[in-house]
């Protein structure tokens, strides 16, 4: 396409402003108009005063028409100057992409280079702006609202909580001046929907009827909650179902508002539906919102739930007035609740101090440890984009060179440097688009498992491809593009004219090599950074795997079920445990199967006081003691081995059989640091049988409680399930261990939950795995992404050696042929190109080991017992890359090794 | 002499057009050579002339060139493009059809 270029006229005054040029050119035409046509009547016989005087008069008012002209002129100038930028930038464009389809290789090249470095930020991004960035969605002006807190002060401790009692939150809604408007929530809970063999389990929370008006948040069909759904103590059984829900059970029919949905049993009228990806205030989905008066026995207050004060079991939204800041909430909390306890019970609280109120927008100053692993990998992302960065502006650079010639002779045709440098940019940036559109791919395809696995079960997962991401991924592209392509760019337009046109495309470049030589460098410090990270994070899980857990848990189901939601009495509840236990211990492929009072690690525990007869009393523990209710089975099912003694046995769980325990090693020890435990006697400050001596029959291995990874061991105490003085256990869990795949075990164990007994909830049925994995899940996320990106990095930063090393080859082929004709070595000249590629990676991975020395503080609490600065895991990556840069530099030196000393000598 | 003819809006582009169709030329020789054509009958205006070579211009119609002219004096010369040759041909041939409407419409029966 040929560009229109417009002459300039009057060059006398180069600086001249383009305004003032115009001015003249027009001056210029209209005086060459009256000049010609004074001529002309001249010619014609009018004597020259009359033919001037003439031509005046017919060219009309001059002043007028000159600005007229002037005016038209100006405006055209503009026109065609706006229509010259976008034909060369076309221009430009069209010719990036002519050229680019000459090397399809480099195009692949770089494509894929951004493709993966962009591809991994924007996936990070998407992740981190969901953990950190995004306030909960629908929610009108999140900024106002916060969650009121309150702290309690004992003898020994002070903390903080969230939990209120209802009698609190009616005090604050009504009394606290620093809100607008205060509502009340639960937390999600698991509900069965349906019955018996078709129950199905879903999320609900009970909240106040003013919880939607609160938020400002309306539903998308029907209505929401209103305070005239909620007046206790018994409210209008009408729910608000979630946007999924709605989907999935009524496959989004608009015909759902009004009928009825079976919630434990309960009927409840659907009035709305609430909108696409609301979960309220936090990131689990819900798919049921209830009148908290109206979900009559799903209150875990009990029957007193409305004057109950010691029973803390909900948290608050409240909105704050304008210009009242959180920070300034806690006085007004403090002093409603005091007052109020104080106004019920008659005796002065003491115990509550004031604490601001917390935002409900992502917490940045408390990271969990799955952002803070999220927030590690968008560093490290950046880092990859980095490497891939340095390996284009390589490959660009390269070409950069091949082309030396073509651009000199351009230059030399009289294309101006700065319309070279844009051609160059435009090429720099067709490629980064090229690589992000690619990116967006990546991100598609990846993002979506790279957010399941890190983020879990979240409602916003389902938008991985939001704007914001692609928002993103166009300034990185336009970013990377425009540092990708200024070197070369700039390097190119320096070029001296006359003798690159004499070295042709083999010229010296040295200041170009170095260039590369430290992209090189820097390339490979990052990969040994990567690596570092990969091996750091592997070797956390593998030693997590390792933790001595007291219980092999590798292979366990674990069944849960909540009888009491659908009003199952404590009888009935262990008759059907007995079924239960009895019908899953009969199925093929179950090894063990028991039923106990909590799963392991489950976070369930009674804490109790106890008592040894003959002591004044027992030093309280920090965490503990606690008290497990377990069958005849459990040990041998869990794998908790019994040291001393003897286990639990059926004829402990008889009644009228002598009550004995069995208590864990940490226990014996503490209790009775100098004497065999065995034997002894413990008694229990619990319901009722304070005066009971349980004999302790057996001594067992020590377990954790509740996580993984937890510090310290308790007193922990195994009871018989079913106490022979009736007291039946407070929940129970199905606890089975499989001979094959837990996975393919979960279904039959849940068909006899759900059938060993008509009219029951939904059974949660899960491998012990899956619940262990949300624990395991950062360590695992670190250490598979770590490994995804460290593989990257290598690769690239491989390529990248090569590509250098293999140039410089090139370029000093004519130096090795000299010396192979003067008597070297083939194997001589081998070892100079190796030594050299091996310089560059040496360098690099010095520099990447100070680099991930100096990141450990950052890296060490997300660890797990391994030092940030272990020597093997820096050794093994400086290892790996050294290996690759060897490899890398190979084939080179191969070639260099194979010169025919009389073609380069001749070639000159 | 009867009075000239106002020159109708938009035809003067075309007319300008056509005048550079014939060879490139400055201002004042496309205004001869229209004077010249319309045989004096059309009025034309000084100002609105270069307001129609600088809109043809913008258009991409024609494009300009600094010359000297046969005076020895440096002058803008006007030159057809390729898309204003096309446009001139279109426009044309819309022209004649329009005014050959208008004349036997208007033609006494």
């Amino acid at each position: 396409m040929g560009q229109v270029r417009r002459n300039g006229f009057l060059h006398s005054r180069p600086n001249m402003s383009k305004r003032e040029r115009l001015e003249r050119e027009t001056d210029a035409e209209i005086r060459a108009h009256i000049a010609e046509r004074v001529e002309s009547l001249v010619a014609s016989g009018m004597s020259r005063s009359d033919a001037e005087r003439e031509a005046l008069r017919r060219f009309g008012p001059y002043d007028s028409s000159r600005a007229e002209l002037l005016q038209a002129a100006r405006h055209r100038e503009q026109v065609l100057t706006a229509r010259d930028r976008i034909d060369s930038l076309v221009h430009d464009v069209g010719y990036a992409f002519c050229q680019l389809r000459r090397s399809p290789t480099l195009v692949l090249a770089v494509v894929g280079s951004f493709a993966l470095g962009i591809g991994a930020n924007s996936t990070m991004f998407g992740v981190v702006d969901q953990l950190l960035l995004r306030p909960p969605p629908h929610i009108t002006a999140p900024d106002e609202l916060v969650r009121p807190t309150r702290g309690t002060r004992t003898l020994s401790t002070e903390f903080t909580s969230t939990s209120f009692s209802y009698p609190d939150y009616v005090n604050i809604r009504d009394n606290a001046r620093s809100f607008s408007s205060v509502a009340m929530q639960t937390y999600p809970n698991p509900l069965s929907l349906g019955l018996g063999e078709d129950a199905r389990r879903v999320q609900h929370i009970l909240v106040s009827g003013n919880y939607f008006s609160t938020l400002g948040v309306g539903a998308v069909l029907g209505r929401p909650l209103l305070p005239s759904d909620d007046i206790p103590p018994t409210g209008s059984k009408v729910v608000v179902i979630g946007y999924g829900l709605w989907q999935r059970e009524f496959g989004g029919k608009d015909d759902v508002i009004g009928s009825t949905l079976l919630l434990a049993s309960r009927p409840f009228t659907i009035v709305g539906v609430a909108p696409k990806g609301f979960s309220g205030t936090g990131r689990r989905p819900i798919d049921v919102w209830i009148p908290v008066s109206a979900a009559e026995g799903l209150r875990f207050a009990g029957e007193n739930w409305m004057t109950e004060y010691r029973t803390v079991w909900l948290s608050m939204v409240a909105r704050l007035k304008p210009d009242i800041s959180s920070a300034s909430t806690g006085e007004d909390v403090a002093a409603v609740i005091k007052a109020g306890r104080e106004a019920a019970t008659g005796v002065r609280d003491s115990t509550t101090f004031a604490t601001p109120a917390e935002s409900y927008l992502p917490r940045r100053n408390e990271l969990t440890s799955t952002a803070r692993v999220a927030l590690l990998l968008g560093a490290v992302s950046i880092l990859v984009l980095a490497i891939a960065c340095a390996n284009v502006a390589n490959l660009l650079l390269a070409r950069a060179m091949q082309r030396r010639r073509e651009v000199a002779v351009r230059l030399a045709l009289g294309i101006s440097r700065s319309r070279l440098v844009r051609q160059l940019l435009v090429e720099g940036m067709a490629l980064a688009f090229l690589g992000g559109a690619a990116a967006l791919a990546v991100v598609h395809w990846g993002g979506a498992l790279v957010q399941r696995a890190l983020l879990g079960e979240s409602v916003w997962t389902d938008s991985t491809f939001s704007v914001r991401v692609l928002a993103f991924t166009i300034c990185v592209a336009v970013v990377v593009g425009l540092v990708t392509s200024l070197v070369p760019a700039i390097q190119s337009s320096a070029m001296n004219l006359s003798s690159s046109l004499k070295e042709g495309s083999k010229g010296s470049g040295v200041a170009r090599s170095r260039t590369r030589s430290v992209l090189v460098v820097v390339q490979g410090a990052l990969a040994v950074l990567l690596l570092s990270g990969t091996g750091l994070f592997a070797l956390s899980l593998r030693r997590v795997h390792e933790v001595p857990l007291g219980m092999d848990l590798d292979k366990l189901v674990i069944g849960q079920i909540d009888l009491r939601s659908v009003g199952i009495n404590d009888e009935l509840a262990e008759e059907y445990f007995r079924t239960t236990l009895d019908r899953v211990r009969r199925l093929s492929g179950v090894i063990n199967a028991t039923v106990a009072e909590a799963a392991p690690l489950s976070n369930w525990s009674s804490f109790v006081g106890i008592s040894i007869p003959g002591r004044d009393s027992v030093r309280s523990f920090d965490d503990g003691p606690s008290i497990h209710g377990v069958d005849e089975h459990y040990f041998s099912t869990v794998g908790t081995r019994i040291l001393r003694g003897r286990p639990l046995e059926e004829g402990d769980m008889r009644t009228g059989a002598e009550p004995v325990v069995v208590m864990n090693e940490e226990g014996a020890r503490l209790l009775w640091p100098n004497e065999d435990a065995l034997g002894k006697c413990v008694q229990m400050k619990d319901r009722g049988y304070e005066s009971i001596c349980f004999r302790v029959v057996g001594i067992a291995e020590n377990t954790n409680r509740q996580n993984v990874v937890e510090s310290g061991t308790q007193l922990r105490i195994y009871r018989a399930l079913t106490l022979p003085q009736g007291y039946g256990p407070r929940s129970y869990s199905l606890i089975v261990r499989p001979a094959g795949n837990p996975a393919e075990m979960v279904e039959p164990v849940r068909r006899v939950m759900q059938s060993a007994m008509p009219g029951v909830p939904y059974a949660n049925v899960q491998p012990m795995d899956a619940i262990l994995d949300n624990e395991l899940r950062p360590w695992r996320m670190g250490a598979t992404m770590f490994t995804a990106f460290g593989v990257v990095a290598l690769l690239l930063s491989a390529l990248g050696l090569y590509g250098v090393v293999s140039y410089s080859v090139t370029q000093r082929m004519h130096e090795m042929g000299v010396r192979v004709a003067l008597g070297a070595q083939r194997g001589d000249v081998a070892r100079l190109v190796l030594r050299h590629g091996l310089a560059l990676s040496v360098f690099g991975i010095s520099v990447g080991l100070v680099l991930a020395l100096a990141s450990g503080t950052f890296v060490g609490p997300l660890l797990y017992s391994v030092s940030p600065r272990d020597p093997l895991v820096l050794g093994s990556a400086a290892i790996i890359l050294v290996a690759v840069a060897t490899i890398a530099s190979l084939a080179p030196a191969r070639r260099a090794a194979r010169v025919n000393p009389l073609q380069v000598l001749r070639s000159d | 002499m009867p009075q000239p003819i106002p020159i109708l809006r938009g035809t003067l582009e075309l007319l300008v057009l056509r005048a550079l169709a014939w060879k490139p030329m400055h201002g004042f020789e496309i205004f001869t050579w229209l004077d010249q054509r319309g045989e004096g009958q059309l009025e034309l205006l000084d100002s609105a002339l270069y307001q129609a070579l600088y809109r043809l211009e913008e258009k991409r119609f024609i494009r300009a060139k600094w010359g000297v002219t046969a005076n020895k004096r440096r002058a803008r010369y006007y030159e057809l493009t390729a898309s204003g040759r096309s446009h001139l041909r279109a426009e044309s041939d819309q022209w004649a059809r329009y005014a050959a409407t208008v004349s036997s419409i208007l033609a006494p029966t």
